[in-house]
C-alpha cells in the first residue's frame, strides 16, 4: 500500500490523542461531578470548587504536554518514533494539535456543563446574566472570539516552549528534567522579551487615551506574536529531533 | 550496504565503538556476537540512526541512516510499542509509514506463530510479546533488518519458533539481516556471516562455514578463544 | 538432528543426504525437501542450504526441476562408489585402531567373525 502523508499524520495524531484522551475525560468527569454535587446537595459556598474546575482546562493540557513528551522516553516509544521515516515537525505538530484539541474540548465541556446546570437548577432566572452574549451586537462577540484565539495561541506557545525545552533537556547528560524546567523558564522569558520589545517598536503606543482601534491592533499583534514564536519553537524542536537527539 | 568507517562512539567514559571499520555483506544473515557490553547494541543503533557517532561515519547505501529509515527495520531489545495497543493496532500504525509492509506475510506469520491480532501487549506473555514484535518487524520486506537480542528472556520453544519464522520469510540475497545476541548457540546454524565484537572493536569476521573449516572448531569456541586473547 | 558445530554445515547437509541414499531411505526419483523447507526445519541459513544443494547437483546426486522440486537422480554406479568409499573409510580407521592395539590379522578376522554372528543372532 502506498504511503500517504495524510495517513502518516493521522496515525501520529491518533497515537498522541490516545495519550491525552484520559486527561480530557478526567476533567470533563470532574466538572460533571462538581456541578452535580453542588446543585443536588445545594452547597452555598461553591466558588472554590468552581474556580478549581474552571482553572483545570488551562492547567491540565500543560501537564498533558509535559507527559506527551516524557512518556515517549519512559515507555520506549521514542525508539519507534526515531525509526520512522518521518521528520520531527509532523511528530511535534501532531502533539501540539492534540494538546490544543484537549484544551478546546475541556473549555467547551467545563463551561458548557456549568451553563447547562445553571439553567436546569438555578433559582433565579440566570438568562439575563448570559444574555449579553446574544444581546450585544458585533463587538462583544468579536472580542470574545479574539480573547479565545489569544488564549489558544498562548497555549500553543507555552506547549511549543515545553517541547523545545524538553528536547534541549534530553541533550544534557545529567539532571535532564531540572534542565528542561530551566530551559522552559528561559524560553518563556525570551518570548515575552521579544514580544514586548517588538510591540513597543511597532505599535503606536504614544496616543494617550487608548482608542478601540489600538486595542484591536494590540490583540492582533499579540496573536501574531504568539503564533510566530510558537512556530519558531516548534521548528527548533523539530531541528533538535532531526539532527541532535539520540538514544 | 551498511558501512562503518572509523566509527567511534563513547557514552561518558565507556568507549562503545572504538574506531570500527566494517562492511556488512549484502543479502546475508549476519550474526553479531560478543559478550554483554561489547558494543553490539550501539553498533546496531548507529546503523539504524538512533545514535550519533563522535567520529567517523556510518552509511546505508551511501547515505546517512536517518535518510534511509524507510529501508531499515530495527527491532530494539526493549519494548517500543504503547502497552495498551493490540497487535492489530500496531500493524495499522506500521502500515501507514512503510510502503514495504507486506500484509500477506504479516497474516501468515501471525498464524504460524499462533498469535491473535486482537491481543493486547499488556496481556501477552514474554514469549508472545517477543514473537509479536518480531512479526511486526519481519512483515516489512525491508532491505535491512536489524535485530537486537531477539531471544532475550524467552523460553526455548518460542526461541525455536522465532528462528523458524526468521528463515521462513527470508528473501535470500535481497535482505540483510543482522542479529545481535550473546546467545550464540541459538542461531549458530542460522547465520552465514559472523561479526564478533569485544570492547567496542571487531575481533573476528568472516563466513561461518569458512571459519569452521579453517579452525576446525565451532563458532562458540572460536569466539571464546578470541575473547580470551582480547582480555589478555 | 543436530549438526556438529565444529564442521562446515553445508558439508554436513551433503553427508546427511549421502547417508540417506546409502541406507536406502532415499531412492532415485524421490523428492527431497525444498531448500526453504529444509532451512526452516533444521533452522539452517537458506544460503548454506543452497550451497549444499548446488554441490549435490554438481555431484549428480540430485536434480532441481524448475517449479517442481528437487529429485534424487543417483545412479547405481554412483551409489556403489559412495558405499565403497564409506566402507573404505570405516575399514581404514578400524584397521588402524586394531594395529595400534597390537592385534594380528588372524586375531582380528576371528573377532570380526564372532562379533558378526553375535550381532546376527540378536536380531
Amino acid at each position: 500500500m502506498a504511503v500517504s502523508r495524510w495517513n502518516i499524520f493521522k496515525q501520529l495524531f491518533k497515537k498522541d490523542w490516545e495519550q491525552v484522551r484520559t486527561e480530557t475525560y478526567f476533567v470533563l468527569a470532574l466538572a460533571l461531578t462538581v456541578n452535580m454535587v453542588v446543585n443536588i446537595l445545594n452547597i452555598r459556598q461553591a466558588t472554590p470548587l468552581f474556580v478549581f474546575i474552571f482553572i483545570a482546562p488551562f492547567l491540565v493540557p500543560l501537564y498533558s504536554a509535559v507527559q506527551l513528551f516524557r512518556r515517549e522516553w519512559s515507555g520506549g516509544t521514542i525508539y519507534l518514533l526515531l525509526s520512522l521515516p518521518v521528520s520531527g515537525f509532523p511528530i511535534f505538530f501532531s502533539k501540539l494539535l492534540a494538546v490544543l484539541l484537549e484544551f478546546m474540548i475541556q473549555t467547551i465541556g467545563v463551561f458548557g456543563l456549568t451553563i447547562v446546570f445553571v439553567y436546569l437548577f438555578g433559582t433565579d432566572d440566570p438568562r439575563p446574566a448570559f444574555n449579553f452574549n446574544f444581546a450585544c451586537t458585533g463587538n462583544m462577540v468579536h472580542a470574545l472570539g479574539m480573547a479565545s484565539l489569544i488564549m489558544l495561541g498562548g497555549l500553543a506557545l507555552v506547549t511549543a516552549a515545553i517541547f523545545f525545552s524538553q528536547s534541549l533537556g534530553r541533550l544534557v547528560p545529567k539532571y535532564q528534567d531540572l534542565s528542561a524546567f530551566v530551559f522552559f523558564l528561559l524560553s518563556l522569558w525570551i518570548a515575552i522579551k521579544v514580544a514586548a520589545g517588538l510591540g513597543g517598536a511597532v505599535l503606536p503606543f504614544s496616543t494617550a487615551p487608548p482608542e478601540p482601534a489600538l486595542i484591536w491592533q494590540v490583540a492582533f499583534f499579540l496573536l501574531g506574536m504568539e503564533l510566530v514564536i510558537a512556530g519558531l519553537y516548534l521548528a527548533a524542536t523539530a531541528y533538535i529531533y532531526d539532527a541532535k537527539l539520540e538514544l | 550496504m551498511i558501512i562503518f568507517e572509523k566509527a567511534s562512539k563513547s557514552f561518558g567514559r565507556t568507549l562503545a565503538l572504538n574506531n570500527v571499520n566494517l562492511a556488512l555483506p549484502e543479502g546475508k544473515i549476519i550474526g553479531l556476537f560478543g559478550p554483554n557490553g561489547a558494543g553490539k547494541s550501539t553498533l546496531l543503533k548507529a546503523a539504524a540512526g538512533l545514535v550519533r557517532l563522535n567520529s567517523g561515519q556510518v552509511t546505508v547505501d551511501g547515505k546517512i541512516p536517518q535518510q534511509r529509515r524507510s529501508k531499515l527495520a530495527y527491532l530494539p531489545e526493549q519494548n517500543t510499542l504503547p502497552p495498551n495497543w493490540t497487535i492489530k493496532r500496531a500493524a495499522e500504525f506500521y502500515r501507514a509509514f512503510f510502503d514495504d509492509w507486506d500484509n500477506e506475510r504479516y497474516e501468515k506469520q501471525l498464524e504460524f506463530l499462533n498469535l491473535k491480532d486482537g491481543m493486547r501487549f499488556t496481556r501477552a506473555s514474554r514469549g508472545q510479546w517477543a514473537k509479536a514484535r518480531l512479526v511486526l518487524t519481519l512483515a516489512r520486506q525491508a532491505r535491512y533488518i536489524l535485530l537486537d537480542e531477539p531471544f532475550s528472556g524467552i523460553d526455548i520453544l518460542a526461541r525455536e519458533e522465532i528462528s523458524k519464522a526468521l528463515v521462513r520469510d527470508y528473501s535470500e540475497g535481497q535482505q540483510t539481516i543482522v542479529i545481535a545476541t550473546h546467545e550464540i548457540d541459538e542461531i549458530e546454524n542460522l547465520v552465514e556471516h559472523i561479526v564478533f565484537m569485544d570492547n567496542g572493536r571487531i575481533t573476528v569476521l568472516g563466513d561461518a562455514d569458512e571459519l569452521r573449516h579453517q579452525e576446525g572448531k565451532s563458532i562458540v569456541s572460536i569466539m571464546k578463544e578470541a575473547f580470551r586473547h582480547g582480555s589478555k | 538432528m543436530d549438526f556438529d558445530a565444529a564442521r562446515p554445515i553445508y558439508l554436513q547437509i551433503i553427508e546427511l543426504h549421502k547417508r540417506a541414499l546409502m541406507t536406502g531411505k532415499l531412492k532415485s526419483g524421490d523428492q527431497i525437501l525444498s531448500q526453504r523447507n529444509f532451512a526452516e526445519q533444521y533452522k539452517v541459513n537458506p544460503n548454506t542450504v543452497q550451497r549444499a544443494y548446488r554441490e549435490m547437483e554438481a555431484l549428480g546426486l540430485v536434480e532441481t526441476l524448475r517449479g517442481q522440486g528437487t529429485f534424487v537422480t543417483v545412479t547405481k554406479k554412483q551409489l556403489r562408489t559412495m558405499k565403497d568409499e564409506t566402507a573404505n573409510h570405516a575399514l581404514h580407521s578400524f584397521i588402524c585402531e586394531m594395529k595400534t592395539l597390537g592385534f594380528t590379522l588372524a586375531e582380528v578376522l576371528t573377532q570380526v567373525q564372532e562379533t558378526w554372528e553375535k550381532e546376527a543372532s540378536k536380531r
